[in-house]
């Protein structure tokens, strides 16, 4: 049973953070432009870093947020938006303490999603809630509805058919990645 | 190490569509050092202000000056008779303006201290009218190269003070020329979020003597 309930959890955290992700990478591919803006105000990186980023962070943000809707490498594309989350935590966090002017975060383009435009605590907060849901994917694998599931299924029924024997196989179907 | 290879493999599926669309999109700009104060405007704007016809100065004497208001008669959004409705201080103007603080900052288009900024994307809108003294650049205008472009660059300061407009409502055309002009140096600058929708409603509505140029 607890099994069961982790394997929908993780399937409604890959679903909500990977619409997220896409959502929030739809809303920057939009203006690159607004987007260099918003990464140059946070004085993070520098400035031969920000055009590469202003198109690096949606994409990896669009195949993070595929892999993860899909449960395609669901555990790969987990990591890699914890990873991209992490690092747009600190960013918020560095402009809080040291005081920097920033105003909109860019998470989402122009759009307010919970939290007002300017990086705040509320920012630090969602990101984190988003790293948790990255983190359970990472765990307990994609759990049900994925590609990787089915993949895995159809070793396991190949390792069925040629042994006789399912506990040879791999794990249960939905839970590799 | 499987999904370490996944990880890599997105990563580098991700930056070569990245480095297409980089390549599809254009060059962005991004202007390096810090950000500009922009400078800050005197009290009273040094020349009378456009009225609507803006082939007449407004009168600046037909009335005396309201005692607690920053903004002085013959200014832009002092109707004759009217009462300020409240003190401007430009320092605390934010990324949005409302209607009064576009007026206020109208009155020192001639001064060229501050520049209107029509954003909207259609040509024909613009020619149909728009902010008196505005000028039109659009994002796609920016994209393109226009000439209008540089023409800007080389006829205003980098710390001029610049409101842009495009129709209303959360009008995205706004932030598309805000980011460009703030990528090209252009760092002091102000939305006028409810746009010609508004400015061509109220200005007729309150006689104020602020262009609508034809």
């Amino acid at each position: 049973m607890g099994r069961v309930i982790a394997d929908i959890l993780a399937m409604v955290c890959r679903w909500v953070l990977g619409g997220l992700l896409l959502f929030a990478a739809w809303h920057k591919l939009q203006d690159p432009q607004s987007f260099a803006e918003s990464i140059r105000a946070f004085k993070f990186l520098p400035d031969h870093l920000i055009i590469v980023s202003a198109f690096a962070f949606p994409w990896l943000e669009v195949v993070a947020g595929v892999c993860l809707v899909l449960g395609w490498w669901g555990r790969a594309a987990a990591v890699l938006a914890g990873l991209l989350l992490a690092g747009f935590t600190v960013a918020i966090a560095r402009v809080l303490i040291l005081g920097i002017p920033v105003g909109e975060c860019g998470c989402f383009g122009k759009l307010k999603i919970v939290c007002e435009p300017a990086p705040s605590i509320c920012h630090i907060i969602r990101n984190v809630l988003m790293m948790l849901m990255a983190l359970l994917p990472v765990v307990v694998g994609g759990g049900y509805l994925c590609l990787d599931g089915l993949c895995a299924g159809k070793r396991r029924t190949n390792a069925t058919a040629a042994y006789g024997d399912p506990s040879l196989s791999t794990p249960v179907a939905g839970k590799s990645s | 190490m499987k999904h370490l290879t996944r990880f890599l493999a997105m990563l580098g599926l991700a930056l070569s569509v990245a480095l297409v669309h980089s390549w599809v999109h254009g060059p962005l700009v991004v202007r390096t050092g810090d950000p500009k104060a922009g400078r800050p405007l005197p009290e009273r704007p040094e020349t009378a202000a456009r009225d609507p016809s803006g082939d007449r100065p407004a009168q600046a004497n037909d009335e005396p000056d309201q005692p607690d208001a920053t903004v002085p008669r013959g200014t832009p959004g002092v109707t004759p008779g009217a009462t300020v409705p409240r003190q401007f201080d430009v320092t605390t103007f934010g990324k949005f303006i409302d209607f009064d603080e576009a007026v206020f900052l109208h009155g020192f288009i001639d001064s060229g201290l501050v520049v209107f900024v029509d954003a909207r994307s259609r040509e024909d809108h613009y020619t149909a009218g728009h902010i008196a003294g505005a000028v039109r650049l659009s994002a796609d205008m920016f994209d393109a190269g226009h000439p209008d472009v540089d023409m800007f660059m080389g006829s205003y300061p980098d710390d001029v003070r610049i409101v842009i407009y495009c129709s209303g409502g959360d009008c995205d055309e706004s932030e598309s020329t805000r980011a460009r002009l703030m990528m090209r140096g252009y760092e002091v600058s102000h939305i006028y979020k409810n746009g010609w929708d508004e400015w061509s409603v109220r200005v007729g509505l309150e006689k104020i003597r602020v262009g609508i140029d034809p």
